[in-house]
């Protein structure tokens, strides 16, 4: 049986999905600096920087494109009128935005009550060949299964398994503690294998 | 028991993440190697699922809406302080006529206010000398929108002119140009407050009228001639604001919602809705669409009543913001069954002021501003 590497380098997802410039912590500070001010050019760097994580952050909350598209747009609104409050006091400026977001993804859910789970967004995604099909609605079945997850449990799912937050991200970012973080972390993937029983088992063997 | 698992697994998830392989993690705690195994693999297929991403027309569009209704709103905010810089120098005309009066009718009952008038006249001095610097809406600025070409070649017919024009991305564009696109080419316009459409290939369409700005009433009027375009409207909160496309058969209105409008060569019109409330109306007649439906009017007709929208990838493009392939119009939304007729039947509460059967109230997308 092939063993598995876990990985989640940033630096490898960010290639993945095509994010070819990278921002140190001063120079997204400047950024923010001068968003503070009321700088629209530097909010707009702001955004085009945190664009990708937090559209797929929200997506993979809500399942849905359109609806991810939506609340991107108004996190960024908001942080945007937000931005003049934001303090450099240990807290990166990446766990406030995800911040604002998890918040704004749980009113969404309050307002709209929707069912988490959508059965044909993720199927948009897999345009590949056939015979990756199989594997695609196998990865649809998980992506099911992970929006079925307690808002927190998938919150701490997303940012560490599909963004490659390390522990002390997360906890900034949910303000947690690290056990905690750990703990539910574990029930997590507990709950999905149950979920996903005899399906992930053969599934994970093909990997 | 659990915590010590829990520790377990996340220093596995942590050497894993360097390059460890499962079964050097299960070896060094062999203990626990059935519960971890499972949950290691789990934590496996849990990364390797796909990482979507926005598509470059979403980027590109949500970001110039979003600069857009950042201007707006600055905008919008100095208006605001504008609005307290007059009141301002309404209250330094108040105290200055007490001067007048303490000058010409010394007393002692107006020391006081005399003083006060003149710590307020200096304090009001300073403040309005910064508030009088601050820019007021540029009318220029707000009958303008800017064109950005996602695909192909786009031409332009400046106002009163029969010339057609190739132009060039991001562009801005006054009330009166017409645009089209040429075929295999999509363009999107962004209005100053952060509204967007998508012109399709093969779409001709004139900007009618575009004004607003500040605590002005936003009001966005487009004809659109011939093609297919994608309306994403910022929710207008102003009940006199409205976005309105008028076709050679039809028009609709709306005042912040995601719709889709086809005019065939015929001057046949089609509009989807995806989001909120449209009011469509054809010669005399007017029906309410709710997200999920769609109506049909035929030239020199009156709209029908609105039927569900075909299933998903039916449709050979999607909105704004959604790249090829990507998905039609979601499910019906929560809003009650269509109304039809003048005098709307339609979900209460989300019609609009302007023609019968739309009233105030209407409806946006969730949380939008």
């Amino acid at each position: 049986m092939a063993t598995p590497r876990y990985k989640v380098r940033e630096e490898e997802k960010a290639q993945e999905i095509g994010e070819t410039r990278t921002f140190n912590e001063s120079q997204v500070r400047r950024l923010v600096d001068g968003a503070s001010g009321g700088d629209f050019e530097a909010f707009g760097e702001i955004y085009s920087i945190y664009l990708e994580r937090i559209y797929r952050y929200v997506f993979y909350q809500v399942n849905d494109k359109m609806v991810a598209e939506d609340l991107t747009e108004e996190i960024f609104m908001k942080a945007w009128q937000a931005i003049g409050k934001y303090k450099w006091k240990g807290q990166p400026f990446q766990a406030w935005l995800y911040r604002i977001a998890h918040n704004h993804v749980i009113d969404y859910f309050r307002t709209r009550r929707q069912d988490l789970a959508s059965e044909n967004q993720i199927s948009a995604e897999a345009n590949g060949p056939e015979q990756e099909v199989e594997e695609k609605l196998r990865r649809q079945k998980l992506l099911e299964a992970v929006s079925y997850l307690p808002p927190q449990q998938k919150q701490v799912i997303i940012l560490k398994f599909i963004e490659g937050l390390d522990n002390p991200e997360i906890a900034q970012i949910t303000g947690k503690k690290q056990g905690a973080i750990r703990v539910m972390q574990m029930r997590a993937l507990a709950a999905l294998r149950q979920g996903l029983s005899e399906e992930y088992r053969n599934a994970s063997q093909a990997i | 028991m659990q915590a010590k698992l829990s520790k377990v697994l996340d220093d596995c998830l942590v050497r894993l993440s360097k390059g460890e392989t499962i079964d050097a993690c299960l070896t060094q705690y062999p203990q626990l190697r059935q519960q971890l195994q499972s949950l290691l693999y789990t934590a496996v297929s849990v990364s390797h699922i796909p990482k979507v991403s926005p598509s470059d027309e979403f980027r590109k569009a949500s970001k110039l809406r979003l600069m857009a209704r950042l201007r707006d709103k600055s905008i919008q905010a100095r208006v605001v302080k504008s609005g307290q810089a007059t009141a301002l120098a309404d209250r330094l005309g108040v105290a200055w006529r007490i001067i007048v009066v303490a000058i010409t009718q010394p007393s002692k009952k107006v020391a006081i206010p005399v003083t006060i008038a003149l710590l307020l006249a200096l304090g009001g001095g300073l403040l309005l000398s910064g508030a009088f610097r601050l820019p007021s809406p540029s009318p220029a600025l707000v009958s303008q929108c800017t064109l950005s070409i996602l695909s192909g070649s786009v031409a332009t017919q400046s106002p009163g002119s029969n010339v057609w024009e190739e132009t060039q991305d991001g562009i801005t564009l006054e009330a009166g140009t017409r645009v089209k696109t040429a075929p295999q080419s999509q363009a999107l316009l962004t209005f100053f407050e952060g509204t967007t459409i998508k012109l399709e290939p093969n779409t001709d369409i004139t900007i009618e009228r575009v004004e607003g700005g500040g605590a002005q009433p936003t009001e966005i009027v487009l004809k659109q001639w011939l093609g297919k375009t994608w309306s994403r409207v910022v929710r207008m909160l102003d009940p006199g604001s409205h976005y309105k496309i008028e076709t050679p058969s039809a028009y609709a209105l709306v005042r912040g919602t995601l719709f889709m409008t086809e005019v065939d060569e015929t001057g046949s019109t089609t509009v989807q809705v995806t989001e909120g409330l449209v009011a469509v109306g054809g010669q005399n007649l007017e029906v309410n669409v709710p997200a999920g439906y769609e109506t049909t009017v035929e030239a020199g007709a009156n709209p029908p009543q609105p039927t569900p929208i075909e299933p998903p990838g039916q449709s050979d493009a999607g909105p704004p913001g959604v790249g090829p392939g990507g998905q039609g119009p979601p499910g019906q939304s929560d809003a009650g069954p269509p109304g039809v007729g003048p005098g709307g039947q339609g979900p209460p509460g989300q019609s609009d002021a302007g023609p019968p059967g739309v009233g105030p109230g209407g409806q946006g997308p969730p949380g939008q501003d």
